[in-house]
């Protein structure tokens, strides 16, 4: 390609594209949502400034580590390089300066090549938690070579260390461009505790069932991830989940109880259960003290469903949604528009906030299977929304102040929403994408 | 309240940011998200800036290619491409199509390099320094990139498109 070709090519793509009606008003009102941001982060400083120091003072004893978290230090190696004792020894010796300093008891407890990545978690113990911490870098680099990527944050995820759940999601790996390879993603999925076993299924309604993986650790692109694992050790299934922690999904069984021992702490129930509660985790950083549930849709029995979560606690109010990246069937995917994967579905997350005040948005969540989707939230008083656009009217059941729609998505810059058959209405004005489930303050994940 | 300058320049400049945010992201709900964060953060600043559009393509590239951003970004993008043809004609819908896969493939500085190069018109030099990198980078990348578009066009339909970016 010529860079004249290009530059016709660039100008053929904008064509297309139109801003949407009043982008100040919308600008306006992100701003607004920016500003609760920001006081929810404010309020959560306060509380952690109270919280913590009433937190440690009782025991200023470093945590007690669950039998399973000791399991990593006293059992040994895994992955296809725990036969290598050279490079584990000269690795675990060129990776201490880039630990934290008060790091201890180091060891490196899976080391493999998966595809062309070569993965290592290092576990250590600091003085207030023991750190799983992840390494990668291409298949076949030496220990020279990841020790020298172990404090860059492209290459190297420091996270606490939780033996059953899934210590990375989403692995990305950006390798230089310079040098051609362009860009790998793969998600770590789990590595368990040495002795324990990882079984894999489909997500309900996919077909099939659990199958052996023989192996302590599974490691699957990211978009083969959506399905379910669990961990048998000694004989016992200990922990079950969804691959993508934070869908739910319904069935499972129970966690092992001697689980929730020591210094962490894990939800129990089904599967359902344990991933809203994962969810309510992930925003504990946020002023989210006793939230309510608006609304929860996790029919993802039907693989391929857009699944929704509302949370309020006065304000601000939270959605998010989970969009199918795939279909179940590759000839429902004529237009190719969406990742089709014979692992299962991946999913999107779209999410926005707001406050009381404005409890209103529109959610797109297109995929080839369900069409271009929207979800409706508004109060929860409000009992139904019309959608008006250039042809028909779509009309749209609210149970809760939250329901589907169903419009496509050209006609959603032009689209009207009106509630509860009022005359008027408003621009529909579907969130921007890109939200994190994760705090963006944190911004490490 | 913002100044009514803010909104005017808003107004006049919003599309033309959209379309380079556009041309960075291959998505419009994402281009939609850059320019806005761009916006709001040129706001504060707005009365003192020089260069208000300079600012905000300049605050859009940063966003783009900053390392913490992309890996903030839990959302997982497909190599789909949301936008629908319409009612252009069909092959041109397809060459837009392949074009923006084939882009979508490059890691995001390149892709950079060849927007600011080749669609904002910018010289190497101004390249380089939105970039914070040497003007021979701006060079080697943009020739890299043009060699990688001209490899994954000609690998079509077969693009893999393994990008996961917001």
């Amino acid at each position: 390609m010529t860079e004249t070709q290009l530059r016709a090519g660039f100008a053929r793509i904008v064509e297309t594209v139109v801003p949407m009606p009043d982008a100040y008003a919308r600008l306006l009102q992100r701003r607004r949502r920016q500003r609760w941001r920001l006081f929810g982060a404010f309020a959560a400083l306060v509380a952690a400034a109270v919280a913590v120091p009433l937190a440690i003072q009782p025991t200023a004893q470093p945590p007690r580590p669950t039998a399973w978290i000791q399991r990593f230090f006293d059992g040994p190696t895994q992955g296809g390089l725990a036969g290598d004792p050279r490079f584990l020894e000269q690795l675990t010796q060129l990776v201490l300066p880039a630990l934290e300093s008060s790091a201890k008891d180091v060891k490196i407890a899976y080391a493999d090549d998966v595809d062309t990545i070569r993965l290592v978690l290092i576990v250590y113990r600091t003085y207030h938690s023991t750190v799983a911490h992840w390494l990668y870098a291409r298949r076949g680099a030496t220990p020279q070579q990841l020790a020298a990527v172990a404090d860059d944050p492209r290459y190297s995820r420091p996270t606490e260390l939780d033996p059953f759940a899934a210590p990375v999601q989403g692995l990305r790996v950006d390798f230089d461009a310079a040098d051609g390879l362009g860009f790998e993603a793969h998600d770590v999925i789990a590595v368990a505790p040495p002795g324990c076993l990882f079984d894999v299924a489909p997500l309900p309604g996919a077909g099939g069932g659990w199958v052996p993986t023989g192996q302590g650790a599974i490691t699957r692109r990211y978009a083969t991830a959506a399905g379910l694992w669990r961990v048998t050790c000694d004989g016992k299934v200990r922990s079950e989940g969804p691959s993508w922690q934070l869908v739910p999904v319904s069935g499972g069984v129970p966690i092992d109880p001697a689980y929730a021992g020591g210094s962490q702490s894990r939800p129990g129930g089904s599967l359902e259960e344990q991933a809203y509660a994962m969810y309510l985790q992930s925003l504990a950083a946020f002023p989210i003290a006793d939230p309510e549930t608006l609304y929860s849709d996790a029919s993802v029995a039907v693989v391929g469903a857009p699944v929704a979560n509302v949370l309020q606690s006065g304000a601000p109010w939270n959605v998010t949604v989970y969009c199918p990246m795939g279909s179940a069937s590759p000839a429902a995917n004529p237009t190719g528009s969406a990742r089709v994967d014979a692992g299962g579905v991946a999913f999107s997350l779209r999410q926005d906030w707001g406050g009381r005040d404005d409890v209103l948005t529109a959610v797109p969540c297109g995929s080839a299977k369900d069409g271009d989707r929207i979800f409706i939230l508004a109060d929860k008083s409000v009992r139904a929304a019309r959608i008006l656009t250039g042809g028909r009217p779509v009309d749209v059941p609210l149970h809760d102040g939250a329901g589907w729609a169903t419009v496509p998505a050209d006609q959603w810059p032009d689209a009207i929403l009106q509630l509860d058959g009022r005359s008027g209405g408003r621009p529909l004005r579907p969130v921007e994408t890109g939200g994190v489930p994760v705090p963006e303050l944190s911004q490490s994940w | 309240m913002p100044p009514d300058e803010f909104r005017e320049f808003v107004e006049a400049r919003y599309a033309a940011l959209l379309r380079t945010a556009y041309l960075l992201t291959g998505s419009t709900h994402a281009a939609e998200d850059l320019v806005q964060t761009a916006l709001l953060d040129l706001l504060p600043r707005f009365a003192t800036v020089a260069e208000p559009f300079a600012y905000a393509r300049r605050s859009m590239i940063n966003q783009r290619t900053s390392l913490w951003r992309r890996l903030g970004r839990r959302e997982v993008l497909g190599g789909f491409l949301p936008d629908r043809p319409g009612a252009d004609h069909a092959a041109a819908a397809d060459s837009r199509q392949d074009l923006l896969q084939a882009l979508n493939t490059l890691p995001v500085r390149m892709r950079a390099v060849l927007v600011l190069r080749y669609w904002e018109d910018l010289s190497e030099a101004d390249t380089a320094e939105i970039l914070g990198c040497s003007t021979g980078t701006v060079k080697a990348q943009a020739s890299r990139g043009l060699a990688r578009l001209r490899t994954a066009l000609g690998a079509r339909p077969a693009i893999a498109v393994k990008e996961a970016t917001a």
